[in-house]
């Protein structure tokens, strides 16, 4: 397990990154996510040791590792452009990290030919990173990170360089993979449906501070903090006139089929998204606008009454 | 202090240290030459002809050269065929070729027994008389910078794209209005770029107005610094002419960067030009004579060896062996001292916050005249060379001249990796041997083999500073060949330049067409 305790890092002059306690888990993946430039990736760095603190201590399995070195703290980590050894192959990749350990020349060939079988590299094993596959690139950069048999693995924005169907082939490997190998997995990303897909644990970060944690479905449901509702651009935020904020789901919310032609709300655009279309609104007595969740499309400008079964809804808890 | 900051400041001391090695003369002659009384210097006449020279012929170089380089830069931008790669390396050649050899070129091409004197007076009767003149001035230095000229604008030119012209179009802009509002700032900073360089090089040129000009009418400020230092043994006058050389260039390339800076246009996205499918007959011709302006003085460098061969044996015995041994110590020992510094340096700014203005400040020895780098060594190393150190001073010379070009070699394939590469070596080997010998070595091995090479290459060829500092004392290649030409043994200097030239020719040929690493996306 994992802990950050009092960590406090100067990224710039008028940016930190202030962490008071952050607990990971011994074992499945967590996800830190937040908007770009949110301070995730520093936190994954801090953690490997690639940027210094400026105070707090880091624990990983009960031992103090914020004075080591980036290559004692048995850390893997992927890196968000992989930085792979362009002069090196596959397997000299894969079987840098044993270098600095005490290992024979025969254990080291097996621990890596073992990796390459795992990730399912051994056709490529004797070629150069640069003609692979973006897929096959991203496969040796895990290798490579597990080669050491870290006690924690972490991958920054590891989907980021990826087209959409490999996405979601690379995500099942990494879930697999943190199945098979039993150890803890930190990853960054940006990306809310990632984030949500692959995680047992969510982090969610923003302008260096830690806003909420938890399970990914109680994050992306039942938010406790607004930057964490506002994160997750489906949900639709009503305050009321006592200061409460209610968050829905577009398909919470319903248009009343009664009132189409006449009432509150005006229709200023339709996108179809995922077999349905997803109506934006503007009212028309105050500066109100929501996205609402329909069968059909609706044309710009059409007035509509839509019900909020704020009974239903989840109240965001007053901070 | 924390072992962060411990290391950074180790960093700092050792990049500092390096420039004190290599650089003090300069900052011993700038203590110096705050002491000296200008006054003799700003009533005496020759400066003040020699000044008028060296801006008009600087100003009349960089025009004609921008007149016929334009053109060629902007069909190369638009040519995609299959010679692109060649032609660029041909041009690169010329970046990098010694002066001494382009005089020989021009020797060998217009001097009164050249061979095309001698067909043209076989049909006319009369011979050209361009060498000693100041159109042989303006003739080299065009020569020499046209393939920068192309070769730069075209690579910047090409670069630019459509993008915002096609935007524009769209936009309806009149094709004049996208022509002087987008399209002209667009060209016009690589153009001034190119222009700010060539102006310089025209403006510090010492070798072809001293050897080509043939009169005392034809000094630039660097031959009369040279002759007041070296023939007429005034250092002093000499000093103060250096000082008032570069004051003028400084204030000069001042007010031509806030210029750039004022009107530099960065296009949003850089894309490819359509490459043009037909090239008009006129351009063909000018194509076909600008090939020829390029290529003639080689062939007639070699045609003229070949014919006087049989003259040069009994001479090159006795007059090469020394000065071969001379240049070929010196080129090897600097190569090895700039390139080790070059990498040291690259290594050591990484990752420091000041990194970019380290860039700045080794670029800066790139600006100040080789020719004044030789006096500043020549001051601080007065009694070392008369007390028979010289070859040890050139060699710190010629490491001090071709440093920026090693650590400009160096630096920049280090930029061309990702930054993470080292960011995981360190995480991935806590022992820096390791580090070293398995990723920082082989990554930049390529680069720092090109690096000794052209800095060899450019020692064996350096005769500016080289002459300034070692001239009469010790004799190196172009010394030789310099000597050889006043003493009217043509055929044996041509050899000499020949043989030199071939060797430069296959070792820019084969850098610029190596690679180096690039991270794979």
């Amino acid at each position: 397990m994992l802990l950050l305790r009092d960590i406090i890092v100067h990224v710039s002059e008028h940016f930190q990154v202030a962490i008071p306690s952050l607990l990971f888990g011994q074992k499945g993946i967590t996800t830190i996510v937040g908007p770009s430039g949110s301070g995730k990736t520093t936190i994954l760095k801090i953690i490997a040791g690639l940027r210094p603190i400026d105070s707090g201590r880091i624990l990983l399995f009960d031992k103090e590792i914020h004075k080591m070195k980036p290559g004692e703290r048995e850390i893997g980590f992927v890196f968000q452009d992989l930085a792979l050894f362009p002069h090196m192959t596959v397997e000299e990749n894969i079987g840098f990290g044993l270098l600095s350990k005490e290992l024979s020349k025969g254990q080291r060939q097996e621990r890596v030919s073992n990796l390459i079988a795992l990730v399912g590299l051994t056709h490529v094993k004797k070629k150069l990173p640069g003609t692979l596959s973006g897929g096959e690139q991203q496969r040796v950069a895990i290798a490579r990170a597990l080669a050491p048999l870290p006690k924690l693995l972490l991958l920054d924005e590891p989907f980021s360089a990826i087209d959409q169907p490999l996405r979601v082939q690379i995500r099942g490997e990494i879930q697999q993979l943190a199945q098979e190998i039993g150890i803890p997995i930190i990853l960054v990303t940006h990306d809310q449906e990632e984030a949500t897909a692959i995680s047992q644990h969510l982090v969610y970060f923003d302008e260096g501070e830690l806003i909420e944690e938890g399970r990914p479905e109680d994050l992306y449901l039942h938010p406790r903090k607004v930057r964490t509702a506002k994160f997750f651009t489906d949900n639709v935020l009503i305050p009321t006139e006592s200061g409460e904020i209610y968050c829905f789901k577009p398909w919470e919310l319903r248009i009343e089929e009664s009132a189409k032609g006449r009432g509150k709300w005006k229709v200023v655009g339709s996108l179809f998204y995922r077999g349905k279309y997803l109506i934006s609104v503007n009212s028309l007595d105050d500066d109100k606008s929501l996205q609402v969740e329909s069968e059909s499309r609706l044309t710009d400008g059409t007035l509509l009454n839509i019900k909020i079964p704020l009974e239903s809804g989840w109240k965001i808890p007053l901070s | 202090m924390a072992p962060g900051n411990a290391i950074t400041f180790v960093k700092r001391a050792s990049v500092l240290g390096i420039i004190i090695v290599l650089f003090h003369p300069i900052i011993l002659f700038v203590i110096r030459a705050g002491g000296l009384d200008l006054t003799d210097i700003l009533i005496s006449s020759a400066f003040w002809k020699a000044l008028w020279f060296t801006l008009y012929q600087a100003t009349l170089s960089l025009l004609l050269s921008l007149l016929i380089g334009l053109p060629g830069a902007l069909w190369l931008s638009q040519y995609r065929g299959k010679l692109k790669p060649y032609i660029h390396a041909f041009l690169t050649i010329f970046l990098m070729l010694p002066v001494i050899f382009v005089i020989l070129g021009f020797i060998s091409l217009f001097g009164e027994e050249s061979l095309i004197n001698k067909f043209i007076f076989l049909i006319s009767g009369e011979k050209l008389h361009i060498l000693y003149s100041f159109p042989a001035i303006l003739i080299a230095h065009i020569f020499y910078n046209v393939p920068l000229v192309i070769k730069i604008v075209s690579r910047a030119w090409e670069e630019t794209g459509k993008t915002e012209e096609q935007a524009a179009l769209l936009l309806g802009a009149s094709r004049l209005k996208i022509f002087t509002s987008i399209t002209l700032p667009k060209l016009l900073p690589p153009t001034i770029a190119v222009s700010l360089i060539v102006f310089a090089f025209c403006y510090m040129s010492f070798a072809i107005p001293l050897i080509l000009g043939g009169s005392p009418s034809f000094s630039t400020l660097e031959v009369l610094i040279y002759e007041k230092a070296r023939l007429e043994l005034n250092l002093k006058f000499a000093m103060g002419l250096a000082l008032l050389e570069l004051l003028v260039s400084l204030l000069f390339f001042w007010t031509c960067t806030r210029f750039i800076h004022k009107y530099t246009f960065i296009p949003s996205h850089p894309s490819k030009v359509v490459a043009r499918s037909k090239v008009s007959v006129s351009f063909k011709i000018y194509l076909f004579f600008i090939s020829l302006f390029l290529i003639l003085p080689f062939i007639t460098l070699i045609a003229e060896t070949i014919l006087g061969l049989s003259s040069t044996g009994s001479i090159l015995k006795t007059t090469l062996i020394h000065p071969l041994s001379v240049s070929l110590l010196v080129a090897l020992s600097s190569g090895i001292v700039a390139t080790s510094l070059g990498l040291l340096s690259s290594l050591l700014i990484r990752n420091l916050p000041e990194e970019r203005m380290y860039d700045l400040i080794f670029f800066i020895p790139m600006g100040i005249s080789s020719l004044f780098l030789g006096i500043c060594y020549l001051i601080s190393y007065q009694k070392f060379i008369l007390h028979g150190w010289g070859i040890m001073v050139l060699i710190v010379l010629h490491s001090a001249i071709n440093f920026p070009f090693a650590y400009r070699i160096i630096r920049g394939s280090i930029a061309k990796l990702s930054p993470q590469i080292w960011q995981a070596a360190e995480h991935f080997a806590p022992k820096s041997g390791i580090r070293l010998r398995y990723v920082t070595f082989p990554l930049l091995k390529t680069s720092v083999i090109n690096a000794f090479l052209i800095t060899m290459a450019l020692s064996l060829g350096e005769f500016n500073a080289t002459m300034m500092v070692a001239g009469g004392r010790l004799k190196t290649i172009p010394i030789i060949i310099y000597e050889l030409l006043g003493s009217y043994r043509l055929e044996s200097a041509l050899f000499i330049g020949l043989v030199y030239t071939l060797i430069a020719f296959f070792i820019f040929y084969f850098v610029e067409r190596r690679g180096s690493y690039v991270t794979p996306s």
